[in-house]
């Protein structure tokens, strides 16, 4: 996992509602596991915490 | 990172298994992604929360394992729908001799990014003919729950099947369908 500055201040989500889990929380390295049927595992998806200019990058101004 | 890896269990040596980097996604995903095994062999992946926002990521991508690119796959011409605990069954397909084994593969049901009841049971072949392959079904229902699965074939390289969807149980009252 990169850290790049561990001890600046966390993002809040602009909002949030009942239920809905605080993504501030989850900017560690994620993917998904998936058992393929040559019995190998894939890691797949997943990504470091996505900075605002690489989702700029991949999905343009928000 | 984007991308994906790939780990080879060594049964007779955990030490030496092995990860491997494999090709690289386009997007990037977190929480409330997933990632799901296809009946073709490909894995989708999709969703995701992008940071500092409540956007939802809409693209989805699909994922080819070099299983797809190391030649011809076996066909599975058809199969039982339903598999009981501790039976044969015989699954027509192409070539029945270059079939080495085949696998059972709960059908995906992932959420937040996880599936927990992910499983692959390996089947051993136990005859063949100018058609047909012959397995024996395991009689453990605590290995293989009822419900359905994904039957793959694979030959000698690893190279699998399209999936035949099947379920497994002893009788209707145990099957969940």
């Amino acid at each position: 996992m990169r850290i790049e500055n561990p001890q600046a201040p966390r993002r809040k989500n602009k909002k949030s509602s009942p239920g809905k889990e605080d993504s501030d929380k989850l900017d560690g390295k994620f993917a998904s596991l998936v058992l393929l049927p040559d019995s190998t595992i894939l890691m797949v998806g997943g990504t470091s915490a996505q900075t605002d200019d690489e989702f700029k990058t991949t999905r343009g101004t928000r | 990172m984007k991308e994906a890896e790939q780990f080879k269990l060594n049964p007779a040596s955990v030490s030496s298994s092995t990860w491997s980097k494999l090709a690289t996604a386009t997007v990037a995903r977190q929480y409330h992604s997933t990632a799901l095994l296809l009946p073709d062999g490909r894995v989708w992946t999709g969703g995701s929360n992008p940071n500092n926002s409540d956007d939802r990521e809409e693209r989805m991508e699909v994922f080819s394992p070099p299983y797809l690119f190391k030649g011809l796959r076996p066909t599975i011409v058809s199969a039982p729908d339903r598999l009981e605990w501790n039976k044969d069954f015989t699954i027509s397909c192409s070539n029945p001799g270059a079939i080495s084994h085949a696998v059972l593969i709960r059908c995906g049901s992932a959420t937040h990014g996880f599936d927990v009841d992910q499983r692959l049971v390996e089947l051993q072949v136990d005859s063949r003919t100018n058609t047909n392959v012959v397995f024996k079904l395991l009689p453990d229902r605590n290995i293989l729950p009822p419900g359905h699965y994904m039957l793959f074939a694979l030959n000698a390289a690893g190279v699998p099947s399209r999936a035949v969807i099947v379920s497994c149980g002893g009788s209707s009252s145990e099957r969940i369908c």
